[in-house]
C-alpha cells in the first residue's frame, strides 16, 4: 500500500464521511429545530387564527344575547318586581283607593304565594292584596282606573261587582309578581311539585 | 546478487529524471535517464540480479537502494518494463463480449501460457473487427509475485512507480513497413515481434540478448599476432562500436580484422536468426509473408539490423544510428503513448491512479460542503433567534385569545341560560287579562231593563270567564231579554262567546246568570 493509495482511500472514504458527519452534526440540528419552530408557529397562527374567529363569533353572539337579556330585563320589568319595589306595594295600593267616597271594606294581604313556574329555579312568588270597597260605580271604576295605572306589574286575579240594594261592592283581588328569594323559592318549589332543570 | 555498472555518470536533483527496469524473473537492467520522450537521455546504466523470494523479503534488494543513492534519484519515476519468464503477451482475438466475460477469458488463457501461476492481466484493444464482430486486443500477464515484489522494492528504494508494462508492448510497431518483424534486443532477454499493420500479431521472447555478443567476443580471438582475449569492457566497447561486422573488411580492432570476429559471433546469430524464423513460422498461418525487418537495442548493435535482413531476405528498417537510443529510452521512459501501454500495476496502484482524480472531486466537495455548512449553524440559530420571539408573540396571542375565548364562552352560557330562563319564564306566565276593559264592556252592554246585581270575573283556572247575574222587571219574556244581552256580548271584541248561564222568574221578577268566555 503506498502512501497515495492510502490517500485516496481517505479521500475517497473518510472525507465524505467527515462531510455527511458534519452535515449531520451541524446542518440537520439546526434545520429540524427551524423546522419544527416553524411548524409549531405555523400550528399556532392557525389555532390563532380559528380561535380568533370563534371569539369573534362568541362576542357577536354575547352581544345578541346582551340585547336579548336587556330586553328580557325590560320584559321582566314590566313582568314582575325588581326586590326594591316589592315594599312599595301596598302604599300604591292604597294611593290608589284614597277617595272619600270610597269606603274600603276589606283590604286584606295574603302570604307570598307561587305565580307561576317552569322549574325549582325558574319560578315567580306573588303577593295577593284582595280589596273590597263599596261606593258609586263613577267612583269605583276611578278606583279601578288607578289600580290598573299603578306602575308595577300585577295581574287582576278576580274582579268582581256585586249590588246590594242601593250599595255597589267592588271585590278585587290583585297579584304582584315578584322573584323570590332562595328559601322562598324552595318552599314555593316544594309546593307546586317542581324538579330541577335538566 | 551482481551488481554490473556499464555506465557511470551522475547528475544533482531530481529533476525530469526517471529510472526505467527491464525486468525478467530473474534480474533487470536499470536505466537511469534524464529528459522525457525522444529527448531522454541515459545517466546510468546497471544490471541487478535478483530472486523472486527475496524480493517478497522488506529490505530484500540493496542494490537498487544503492543505485537510487549514488546517483540521487530518490523520489524519480521509476517504469518497469516486463520481459521474458515470468511474463506472457499474447495478440488475442475474441468474440465481441461484455467486458467482465473478456476480462475473465483473457486471464484464463493467459494462466494456460503461465503454468498456473496468479498473474497480474493487463489489456490493450486493438480495435474490434466490424466484419466478424471480433474484437482484436493484446494481452500480458505477470508473475503477480514478481510485480508486487519489485514494486515494493522500488517504494522501498525511494522511486514512485509510475509504469508498469510489457517490453513487448512499449515499443510503437516500424511505421514503414505494413509487415514486419521487430526484434528488441535487451541485455539478457530478448523481445521477437511479428506486426501486421499498426498490430501486434505475435510475440516471443528468448534468452538471447546483448550481453550474448559481449560474452561471444571474450572467447579468444585468432588476431594477426596471435590469440588475442578481450576483457568484458573491451568486449563492451567492441559490440557497441563495431556490433556485427557486417560488409567490413577492415581492422576493427588494433590487430583483429573484420572476418576474424565472424567465427565468434556467428553462433548468437545463428541463434538469433533462428528464433526470428520460429517466430516467423509460428505465424506464417495466419499472417502474410514478413517484409521488413527492424533491430532495437540500447546501446545499438551495429550491422545486427543489416545482417540479419540481409541473411534472411528482407527489408531493412533500420533506424539511424544516432536515433536508436533516443528511441529505446523514449519507449521505456512511457513516452510514445502512455495511453495505450499495457497496465501491470498492481490492483490498489491502479485503483489508485484510477480513482485519483474522483478522489480529489470528492474531497473537494466534501470540503465544499464542510465549508458551506460551517456557516450553516451560526444561520440557524441567527434564525432561530429571529423565530423564537415571534413564535413566542404567537403562542401567547393564541393563549390569550384562547382564554378571552373560554370566559366568552362561560359568558355566552350564563347569557343563554338567563335569556333561556327568562324565555321559559315569560312562557309560564299567566296570560295577561284585559279585566278592566272587559269588566266596562260587559257593563255597557246590559240591557236598559236589567238591573246588573253582580260582575264577576274569575281568572285563576282558564279559560278566564265573566259571569254576569242581574234581575229583570218588565212585559217580555225573559228568556228573550236573555237572548239579547247574549247576543249583546258575543259582539264585544273581550269576549269569544257568551251564554245563558241561568234564566229564573219568581213572580214577576226574573233572575239572569250570563257566562261569557274571554278571547
Amino acid at each position: 500500500m503506498t502512501s497515495r493509495f492510502v490517500l485516496v482511500v481517505l479521500m475517497l472514504v473518510v472525507a465524505p464521511t467527515a462531510a455527511l458527519v458534519h452535515l449531520l452534526l451541524s446542518w440537520l440540528p439546526g434545520t429540524v429545530a427551524i423546522a419544527r419552530l416553524d411548524y409549531q408557529t405555523q400550528a399556532a397562527a392557525r389555532d390563532f387564527e380559528r380561535v380568533s374567529g370563534e371569539l369573534e363569533s362568541i362576542e357577536k353572539g354575547i352581544r345578541k344575547l346582551r340585547a336579548a337579556a336587556a330586553q328580557g330585563d325590560r320584559h321582566s320589568r314590566a313582568g314582575w318586581l325588581p326586590k326594591q319595589d316589592r315594599q312599595g306595594v301596598l302604599k300604591g295600593v292604597a294611593r290608589a283607593l284614597d277617595d272619600e267616597r270610597v269606603s274600603v271594606e276589606q283590604f286584606t294581604p295574603a302570604d307570598a304565594a307561587l305565580y307561576a313556574g317552569v322549574s325549582r329555579s325558574v319560578l315567580l312568588a306573588c303577593d295577593a292584596i284582595t280589596l273590597v270597597c263599596a261606593g258609586e260605580y263613577g267612583t269605583l271604576t276611578a278606583c279601578l282606573d288607578r289600580l290598573a295605572d299603578l306602575e308595577y306589574p300585577k295581574r287582576f286575579a278576580e274582579v268582581g261587582w256585586t249590588r246590594s240594594g242601593q250599595t255597589l261592592r267592588l271585590t278585587v283581588r290583585l297579584e304582584f309578581p315578584f322573584v323570590p328569594d332562595d328559601a322562598l323559592r324552595d318552599a314555593l318549589a316544594d309546593i307546586g311539585g317542581f324538579e330541577d332543570e335538566g | 546478487m551482481t551488481l554490473a555498472w556499464t555506465t557511470g555518470m551522475t547528475a544533482r536533483g531530481t529533476r525530469n529524471k526517471w529510472v526505467g527496469l527491464i525486468c525478467d524473473a530473474t534480474g533487470a537492467s536499470v536505466f537511469a535517464a534524464r529528459g522525457s520522450g525522444s529527448r531522454s537521455a541515459l545517466i546510468a546504466r546497471a544490471q541487478i540480479e535478483y530472486d523472486v523470494d527475496v524480493l517478497q523479503q522488506k529490505g530484500g534488494l540493496a542494490s537498487l537502494r544503492e543505485i537510487v543513492q549514488t546517483h540521487q534519484l530518490r523520489g524519480c519515476d521509476a517504469h518497469l518494463l516486463f520481459v521474458g519468464a515470468g511474463t506472457v503477451v499474447q495478440p488475442l482475438t475474441l468474440p465481441a463480449m461484455s467486458h467482465r466475460h473478456r476480462a475473465a477469458a483473457v486471464r484464463t488463457r493467459l494462466t494456460s501460457y503461465a503454468g498456473g501461476r496468479e498473474l497480474i492481466v493487463g489489456v490493450r484493444l486493438d480495435g474490434p473487427d466490424t466484419d466478424s464482430q471480433r474484437t482484436h486486443l493484446l494481452a500480458a500477464g505477470v508473475d503477480r509475485r514478481l510485480v508486487e515484489g519489485l514494486y515494493r522494492i522500488s517504494h522501498e528504494a525511494g522511486l514512485r512507480l509510475r509504469v508498469a508494462t510489457a517490453l513487448a508492448a512499449a515499443f510503437a510497431p516500424p511505421p514503414e513497413a505494413r509487415l514486419c518483424v521487430q526484434i528488441v534486443l535487451g541485455d539478457r532477454t530478448s523481445t521477437i515481434q511479428l506486426f501486421e499493420n499498426d498490430r501486434l500479431v505475435s510475440c516471443r521472447d528468448t534468452l538471447l540478448g546483448r550481453l550474448d555478443f559481449v560474452s561471444a567476443y571474450q572467447r579468444p580471438i585468432l588476431a594477426n599476432d596471435g590469440p588475442l582475449t578481450l576483457s568484458a569492457a573491451d568486449a563492451d566497447a567492441l559490440v557497441r562500436e563495431v556490433g556485427v561486422p557486417f560488409q567490413r573488411e577492415d581492422d576493427v580492432w588494433p590487430g583483429v580484422g573484420a572476418a576474424q570476429l565472424w567465427p565468434l559471433v556467428m553462433p548468437v546469430l545463428q541463434k538469433l536468426q533462428n528464433e526470428i524464423q520460429q517466430t516467423i513460422a509460428h505465424a506464417r498461418s495466419s499472417t502474410y509473408p514478413t517484409r521488413g525487418l527492424r533491430v532495437l537495442s540500447f546501446p545499438v548493435v551495429p550491422g545486427l539490423n543489416e545482417h540479419l535482413a540481409a541473411e534472411m531476405d528482407l527489408e531493412c528498417l533500420s533506424i539511424p544510428l544516432e536515433q536508436v537510443d533516443s528511441q529505446y529510452l523514449s519507449a521505456l521512459s512511457g513516452g510514445t503513448d502512455p495511453d495505450s501501454a499495457l497496465d501491470l500495476r498492481p490492483a490498489h496502484e491502479r485503483f489508485a491512479e484510477r480513482m485519483l482524480r474522483p478522489a480529489f472531486a470528492a474531497a473537494a466537495c466534501a470540503l465544499l460542503v464542510i465549508l458551506a455548512n460551517s456557516t450553516i449553524p451560526r444561520e440557524a440559530h441567527a434564525r432561530l433567534a429571529e423565530l423564537e420571539p415571534l413564535s413566542q408573540t404567537v403562542q401567547a396571542q393564541l393563549h390569550e385569545t384562547q382564554r378571552r375565548l373560554a370566559a366568552g364562552q362561560n359568558t355566552y352560557a350564563e347569557l343563554a341560560a338567563r335569556v333561556n330562563r327568562q324565555a321559559k319564564l315569560e312562557a309560564a306566565l299567566p296570560a295577561e287579562i284585559p279585566a278592566l276593559g272587559a269588566l266596562k264592556s260587559a257593563y255597557a252592554c246590559v240591557p236598559h231593563e236589567i238591573e246588573l246585581e253582580q260582575a264577576r270575573l274569575q281568572s285563576d283556572k282558564p279559560p278566564t270567564t265573566l259571569t254576569l247575574r242581574g234581575t229583570y222587571r218588565g212585559g217580555a219574556s225573559a228568556a228573550v231579554v236573555a237572548a239579547e244581552w247574549t247576543r249583546r256580548m258575543s259582539d264585544s271584541a273581550f269576549f269569544a262567546n257568551a251564554k245563558v248561564k241561568n234564566v229564573r222568574s219568581r213572580g214577576g221578577d226574573a233572575t239572569i246568570e250570563i257566562e261569557a268566555r274571554l278571547r
